[in-house]
C-alpha cells in the first residue's frame, strides 16, 4: 500500500506536529487560567479591590483550550461515543461506517469553517465588555480549530479508505498516544479489550 | 420544524459516531433539508456561547484539582485513615474501600478518578487478604459512584449549566443521597462478610495509630470543607472555589507533603487541559442541540405524550426513573444529562416536580448507569485494573445495584432526603 502511505504518512506528521502545538498552548492555558481566578479571589476577598478584567479572559483561555484540543481529541478518538452497535459491524463493514462517519463530520466542520469567516468578521466590530479587544481576535481560535479538524478529517478519512481495500491495515491514525499517555473519556474504538485498557488510562473527567 | 432531528441523532450515534458530532449534524442536516441554511450560522454561534461561561469553568479546576490529587499520593493517605478506623471490622478491607470512596468524594467529583486510584490500590490488597478477585473489583466499582453523588460533582456542575439550576443548592442536595449509597453499601458488605466468612484486615487500631493515620488525612479533607463551606456561605462561587482547591491542592502535593515533583507538573496540566477540552466541547454541542430542542417544541409534545400515559407524577417519576436507568446503561452520565436534561428537565418541572429534586434524581440514575453493563466507564476501569471480567464483575455487584436502585427510589419518593438540607441553607 505505497501509494496511500505516500499520501497519509506526510498528512499524520502535519496534524501531529500541530496537535501537539495545541496541546502545549492549552497546557499552559489551563494554568494561567488557574493562577487568573486564584488572584480573582486574592483581590476581592482579600485585598477588597475586585480586578474587572479577570472573569472575562479567563472565559477565553477556557474557550481557546477547548477549540484547541479538538483536533486532537478527533484524531486520538478521545470523544464520548456509543459503540454498542457499531461494534458488530467488522471489517469492511466497520470501515464503510468509518468512512460514512468521517464524511458528514468533514462535511459538517466545512460549514462551520466557512461560517465562522463571518463570525470573525462581525466580531472586529464588537469589543469585549471589560477587556479591551475587539471579539474578532477570540474568534480567530474557531477558523483555526475547523481548519485542523478538516486535516484531521481528511487522514482518519483516507485511512477508513485504506481499511476498506485492506482491513489488514492499520485502522487508527498513526502515533495517536496509547498507554500512559492517553487522555481523555471514553475511547472509540470498537475493540472492548482496548476500550478498557484505555478507559483507565483516561485519568479524570466529569463522570 | 418537526423531531426529525431526534430520530436522526438516534442514527447517526447509533452507528458510532462521537456524541459531540452527532449533536451538531443531526440539527445540521435538519436545517438543510428544509433549505435553512443560514441557521448553520446559530449552530455554530451557539457551539461556541455553550462553551463561553463563567460557571462551567468550574468543571476543568476540579478536573485539574482531583488530578493533583490523585497523582500527588492524596488516595493513600485517605485509604490509611480509613483503615485506622475500620479496618477491624469482618470484611475490614471491603469497608475501608467504601469509606475511602466516600472521603474521595469529597475531593474529586468523578467516578474514574475515584475507581482508578482507590482500584489500584484495594484491589491487589484485598485479593492478598482472602476476598475474590471480582468482590473485590465490584465493591470498588459499586462504591466509586459515590464520587459524583457527594459534592463536588462533575456531572452535578454540567446538570445546573445546562438547566440553570443553582450548583450550590445542587452540592447541597447531594450530601445525603450520597451518603445513604454509602451506609448501604456498607451494611451490605457487612452481611455479605458474615455470610461468606470474608478475613479480618488487621488489628484494631490502638489509639496512637488511629491519631497518626487522622493527622495524614487532615490537611487533604480540609479540601471539602474549604470548597463547600465557601460556596455554601457564599463566600465565593463554585467556580472560584474550584480554583482554591486546585491552588491548595497544588500547596498540600508540592510544599507541605512533598509527594509531587514540579516535572510532574506539565503531565498532570495536559491531562487536565485534554479532558476538560473534550468534555466542554460536548457541552457546547449539547447547547447547541438543546437550542433545537426547545424550537422545535420538543418538551410540549413529550409533556403531552406522558400525560396521556398518567397524570400521577410518582408514576412518570417512576417511568422516567425505569428510562434514565436503560439509558445509563448504554451512555455515559455527561452526554445522558446533557442531552437528556433539557428534554426531561422541563417537563417533569411542569408537572410540579421541584427543579432540585428532580436534578438529583437525574444525576444520581446516571450516575449509577456508569457502573451497569453493558457500557459502564467504571465498570471497564475496574475490569482492567483488576483483570477480571466485566461480566463477572457484573454479576457479582447485583447486590450493590440493589442497594443504590432502592436509594434511587428512596429519593424520588421522598423529596426532603435531598431538599432538607438546601433549604435550610436557602437555596430553596
Amino acid at each position: 500500500m505505497g501509494v496511500w502511505d505516500r499520501v497519509i504518512t506526510p498528512l499524520a506528521r502535519m496534524n501531529q506536529g500541530a496537535i501537539a502545538c495545541g496541546r502545549y498552548t492549552a497546557m499552559v492555558l489551563i494554568g494561567v487560567m488557574t493562577v487568573v481566578i486564584l488572584l480573582q479571589v486574592l483581590f476581592r476577598r482579600v485585598l477588597e479591590a475586585p480586578l474587572a478584567w479577570s472573569e472575562e479572559w479567563a472565559i477565553f483561555m477556557m474557550v481557546w483550550m477547548t477549540f484547541l484540543v479538538a483536533p486532537l481529541a478527533y484524531r486520538g478518538g478521545l470523544n464520548v461515543s456509543m459503540d454498542t452497535i457499531a461494534a458488530l459491524f467488522r471489517g469492511r463493514w466497520g470501515a464503510l461506517l468509518q468512512i460514512v462517519i468521517n464524511i458528514l463530520v468533514l462535511a459538517m466542520v466545512a460549514v462551520f469553517l466557512y461560517r465562522s469567516f463571518g463570525m470573525v468578521d462581525r466580531g472586529m466590530g464588537a469589543r469585549a465588555s471589560s477587556a479591551n479587544v475587539p471579539m474578532g481576535y477570540i474568534y480567530l481560535i474557531v477558523p483555526l480549530s475547523m481548519v485542523f479538524m478538516i486535516t484531521v478529517g481528511i487522514e482518519r478519512l483516507l485511512i477508513s479508505i485504506r481499511s476498506l481495500i485492506d482491513p489488514s491495515a492499520p485502522a487508527e491514525p498513526d502515533g495517536v498516544e496509547t498507554g500512559e499517555s492517553a487522555i481523555g473519556w471514553t475511547p472509540t474504538d470498537s475493540d472492548p479489550a482496548g476500550s478498557r485498557q484505555r478507559a483507565t488510562d483516561a485519568s479524570s473527567d466529569a463522570n | 420544524m418537526s423531531l426529525l432531528f431526534f430520530w436522526l441523532f438516534l442514527i447517526l450515534m447509533a452507528i458510532g459516531m462521537p456524541i459531540v458530532f452527532a449533536l451538531i449534524l443531526a440539527p445540521g442536516i435538519m436545517v438543510v433539508l428544509d433549505d435553512k441554511f443560514v441557521f448553520t450560522t446559530m449552530l455554530l454561534q451557539r457551539l461556541y456561547n455553550g462553551v463561553n461561561s463563567f460557571p462551567l469553568m468550574a468543571l476543568p479546576f476540579f478536573i485539574l484539582a482531583g488530578e493533583l490529587m490523585n497523582r500527588g499520593g492524596i488516595t493513600a493517605s485517605l485509604v490509611r485513615l480509613s483503615q485506622a478506623l475500620i479496618g477491624h471490622f469482618r470484611g475490614g478491607l471491603a469497608q475501608v474501600n467504601i469509606l475511602s470512596s466516600i472521603l474521595f468524594a469529597g475531593l474529586s467529583g468523578s467516578a474514574v478518578a475515584d475507581t482508578s486510584a482507590l482500584g489500584s490500590m484495594l484491589i491487589p490488597a484485598m485479593e492478598k487478604n482472602g476476598y475474590t478477585r471480582r468482590f473485590a473489583a465490584a465493591v470498588t466499582a459499586a462504591s466509586s459512584v459515590i464520587g459524583p453523588i457527594i459534592p463536588p460533582s462533575g456531572i452535578m456542575i454540567l446538570y445546573a449549566f445546562i438547566m440553570n439550576v443553582s450548583v450550590g443548592g445542587l452540592f447541597a442536595a447531594g450530601l445525603i443521597p450520597g451518603l445513604m449509597v454509602g451506609v448501604g453499601l456498607m451494611l451490605m458488605t457487612s452481611y455479605l462478610s458474615r455470610k461468606r466468612d470474608y478475613p479480618v484486615a488487621s488489628r484494631p487500631a490502638t489509639l496512637r495509630e488511629r491519631g497518626s493515620a487522622f493527622g495524614q488525612g487532615f490537611l487533604p479533607l480540609l479540601t471539602p470543607i474549604i470548597m463547600l463551606g465557601g460556596i455554601l456561605s457564599g463566600f465565593f462561587t463554585p467556580t472560584e472555589a474550584a480554583a482554591v482547591a486546585v491552588g491548595y491542592a497544588l500547596l498540600l502535593t508540592l510544599l507541605i507533603q512533598r509527594t509531587l515533583k514540579l516535572a510532574e507538573l506539565p503531565r498532570i496540566l495536559t491531562n487536565a487541559a485534554v479532558s476538560s477540552g473534550v468534555i466542554l466541547l460536548l457541552v457546547g454541542a449539547a447547547v447547541s442541540f438543546a437550542s433545537v430542542v426547545s424550537l422545535s417544541g420538543a418538551p410540549r409534545i413529550l409533556t403531552q405524550m406522558v400525560l396521556s400515559i398518567s397524570d400521577n407524577v410518582y408514576v412518570l417519576l417512576f417511568c422516567v426513573n425505569i428510562l434514565l436507568f436503560i439509558v445509563g446503561m448504554f451512555l455515559d452520565a455527561g452526554p445522558a444529562i446533557l442531552i437528556l436534561g433539557p428534554i426531561l428537565g422541563p417537563t417533569m418541572v411542569g408537572l410540579g416536580v421541584d427543579p432540585l429534586h428532580f436534578a438529583i434524581i437525574m444525576c444520581v440514575n446516571v450516575t449509577v448507569g456508569l457502573a451497569t453493563p453493558p457500557m459502564g466507564l467504571v465498570l471497564f476501569v475496574s475490569a482492567s485494573i483488576s483483570g477480571e471480567r466485566v461480566e463477572r464483575i457484573a454479576l457479582e455487584m447485583l447486590p450493590f445495584l440493589a442497594i443504590e436502585i432502592a436509594v434511587i427510589f428512596l429519593i424520588t419518593f421522598v423529596p426532603a432526603l435531598s431538599l432538607t438540607l438546601p433549604r435550610l441553607l436557602g437555596f430553596l
